[in-house]
């Protein structure tokens, strides 16, 4: 008799007790299983923002990403505060605050209940111009990056878990000091995600970046400056291929980000600087693989939605005073000079496949073009048949139609380097592959008259020269990449002589360059 | 009667999923399949026989390996022709019995990499008198990986997650068969590698062989493969 009432109190605290767990588990179970990227309503804001996937697997949880900084100021270019990645050349739209705003090409995404953040597109392909010093900056997505200094963020990153202030205390008194700020991109991290920064997620980029910092270290991202990247030296990393018995030559591939406008007129070309792969799709993936996006974390939707909007994105148009008169005497010597290689102003540039005689896309011998043979040595025929081993198994199980993604196959080792479309030419100085010649007026010089030494990595735009500001070293307290063309990889021979309109009389010079104003 | 029923078709889910993952037979594409060429290089010449190395382990363990390959270049460091825009290098046959596998074939000691200088592509010259010294170095690159302590199945799926999603099935065959499997196998490769039909010919290269899969290779390779003292074109 007195033993049924406390039974039922047992029954009772048992069934609540139950429910609580059952409610608990559900709970963790949708929060470990969530996986939300940031949503843009607009084409060239998702471009600027939105996720490849790559934040899945390589991610930085939003509150380490603004803290660190704050935490590791002695290793950003400037070595101040305050001032979020924007020392990198990493850019801030207007209005934004660089301490707690992401920049263009930062994207985030919602994984297992922590907000990570990672590189997307936009990162090495959105840059600013300037028309003056202090001037605001137009922010021009698809041009090069050609402020950004990847290579220095990648070191700063990469110096970060060797410090010994990277743990995890450290890291929640920062974020405690931010995390009540208004300004703030991402919700306050609870008990459970305090736990995960303090004893997990800190152990964890320490081992990825270390690991990261040992496969990337035959690569001398110092080299790079602002608007470079050892493209194809990254991929032997990510295969982990023993590099310290690698051929000396093959060991820096320095080239400049490319601009990446009316991608589906260029379907079929030789794409990348060395023409090494035919596939925008690939070349495409290939370029993910940056982003963090691997075969298994590659958001499909997200990377065709970029895709599809390159393929018909285009280059601002030239902002400053066209002379139309000379401009109209520069056609004409275009067409006999450059038209050949480089096609016409406006896709398509090309039948598909190529009528003869049409050269845009297709690849000139090294011996021929003469420009710097380092990035053509850096990418080997041993890297593109593993190439060819990416996104295997992937054909049958993505439901589009054709099939995407699939295995890589179009990689090839070429005899030298591509011919592009000149679309937007005004926004990609420096100009050749590896970025050597400061300015288009140059670039119609032989190399004896291009600037042996001059300064990368200034939005300042110079409409005299068409190309940015090279002569200054310093502006608003922001050092600019001295540029030596002595340096290997930085040679700035090549593209010369009379059939490259070198040795054009300068008045017609003049009005070629006008003419390169209206692209 | 009921229960009985569920048992029933329970058991035969479980048992028709484990078969297939160790029998289903998927032929090799048309592409390699109705090419005689292509069959040479990358034919199957009886990978039913042979457990062979499941495909993932062989894609993941150069990439694991690096220190026990002689340079940059995956297995064609190991002096294997690789044909540009191909998924697998010459001398390698990719078949699913089961689980997608791969082996060893004909190619493997009668195709050579040929090219003009140090600088140019290569290309797959195939040759009727085998030169051995690629599947020494294969076997060698093999031992090491299976008697290093990270051949496990824990960091070999950590490196195939950076390369593909496995299915909860797979995951579970990889981490308690087929890693454990190939590691114990790869200390003796050659059983990994071939059937006994090309184990016995590699021991004496001029006995016949009963398999008419065999005879019809290796009269094509007769016929179409450089003799030696000819120069490769």
């Amino acid at each position: 008799m007195t033993i049924r009432p406390k039974l039922r109190w047992l029954k009772i605290a048992l069934g609540a007790l139950f429910v609580v767990v059952l409610l608990a588990v559900v709970a963790l179970a949708v929060r470990f299983t969530r996986d939300r990227p940031v949503e843009c309503s607009d084409d060239v804001l998702h471009f600027m923002y939105g996720s490849t996937g790559g934040e899945k697997m390589n991610g930085i949880p939003y509150w380490f990403w603004v803290a660190l900084p704050e935490i590791f100021p002695e290793y950003l270019p400037d070595k101040k505060p305050g001032r979020g990645y924007s020392s990198f050349g990493m850019i801030y739209e207007k209005g934004k605050d660089p301490r707690y705003d992401l920049p263009v090409g930062v994207s985030m995404r919602n994984y297992r209940g922590i907000d990570v953040v990672y590189l997307n597109c936009a990162s090495c392909h959105t840059g600013t111009v300037r028309d003056a010093p202090g001037s605001e900056p137009r922010v021009i997505p698809g041009m090069p990056a050609h402020t950004f200094d990847l290579g220095a963020w990648g070191e700063f990153l990469t110096s970060i878990p060797m410090d010994q202030k990277f743990t995890g205390q450290r890291l929640l008194d920062q974020i405690d000091k931010m995390n009540r700020d208004p300004h703030r991109r991402a919700a306050k991290p609870d008990l459970i995600n305090r736990l995960i920064f303090k004893y997990y997620a800190v152990y964890l980029m320490r081992e990825k970046l270390l690991i990261l910092g040992q496969r990337l270290a035959f690569i001398d991202n110092s080299t790079w400056g602002p608007g470079r990247v050892d493209t194809f030296n990254a991929p032997k990393a990510l295969l982990n291929f023993p590099m310290e018995h690698a051929d000396r030559k093959e060991l820096m591939g320095n080239a400049d980000f490319p601009s990446i406008w009316n991608q589906g007129a260029r379907k079929g070309m030789q794409l990348h600087w060395d023409g090494n792969n035919t596939s925008v799709d690939e070349r495409n993936l290939s370029a993910a693989f940056g982003t963090g996006a691997y075969p298994p974390t590659l958001d499909t939707e997200r990377v065709l939605r970029t895709a599809k909007w390159l393929e018909t994105a285009k280059p601002l148009a030239y902002p400053y005073p066209i002379d139309q008169t000379l401009s109209q005497k520069g056609a004409p010597i275009y067409k006999e000079y450059c038209a050949g290689c480089h096609s016409t102003r406006e896709p398509p540039y090309r039948h598909n496949p190529p009528e003869n005689g049409e050269l845009v896309g297709t690849v000139v011998p090294l011996q021929k073009i003469g420009t710097d043979p380092s990035r053509f040595n850096s990418y080997t025929w041993l890297l593109a048949v593993n190439q060819s081993t990416l996104y295997a198994g992937y054909e049958k199980d993505w439901g589009f139609e054709p099939s995407y993604p699939q295995r890589f196959s179009h990689f090839r080792k070429t005899n030298g380097y591509a011919n592009a479309p000149l679309d937007g030419i005004w926004l990609r100085a420096p100009y050749l592959h590896n970025g050597s010649v400061p300015n288009l007026r140059e670039l119609l010089e032989p190399a004896s008259g291009r600037s042996k030494f001059f300064y990368r990595g200034n939005d300042v735009y110079d409409p005299e020269n068409v190309g940015f500001v090279s002569s200054v070293a310093e502006q608003d307290g922001r050092h600019f990449f001295p540029f030596d063309t002595s340096k290997d990889g930085n040679h700035n021979s090549g593209h010369e002589g009379p059939v490259y309109g070198t040795s054009l009389p300068p008045e017609q010079k003049r009005a070629l360059l006008e003419y390169l104003k209206t692209f | 009667m009921g229960k009985w029923l569920i048992a029933i078709v329970v058991a035969l889910v479980i048992g028709i999923s484990i078969w297939s993952k160790f029998y289903w037979t998927e032929p090799q594409p048309k592409s390699i399949s109705k090419k005689p060429r292509n069959d040479f290089l990358y034919g199957g010449v009886g990978a039913e026989d042979t457990p062979g190395l499941p495909y993932w382990v062989w894609l993941a363990l150069p990439r694991m390996f690096p220190e026990y390959m002689p340079g940059p270049g995956g297995y064609a460091a190991l002096g294997l022709s690789w044909e540009e825009g191909v998924e697998i290098p010459v001398g390698f046959a990719k078949k699913t019995v089961g689980y997608v596998r791969v082996t060893g074939d004909c190619a493997l000691c009668h195709a050579a990499s040929h090219s003009a200088s140090q600088d140019d592509v290569p290309t797959v010259v195939i040759t009727v008198h085998g030169d051995s010294s690629r599947v020494d170095r294969l076997r060698s690159f093999f031992t090491q990986c299976a008697r290093d302590t990270r051949f496990n199945a824990d960091e070999i799926l950590t490196e195939i997650d950076t390369a593909t999603k496995l299915s909860f099935l797979d995951r579970m065959l990889y981490c308690y068969v087929l890693i454990p499997r190939t590691k114990k196998a790869l200390l003796n490769p050659d059983r990994v590698l071939f059937n006994s039909a090309l184990q016995q010919h590699a021991h004496d290269p001029r006995s016949g062989f009963p398999q008419p899969r065999m005879q019809d290779l290796a009269a094509w390779l007769e016929s179409n493969g450089q003799k030696s003292g000819e120069t490769p074109q």
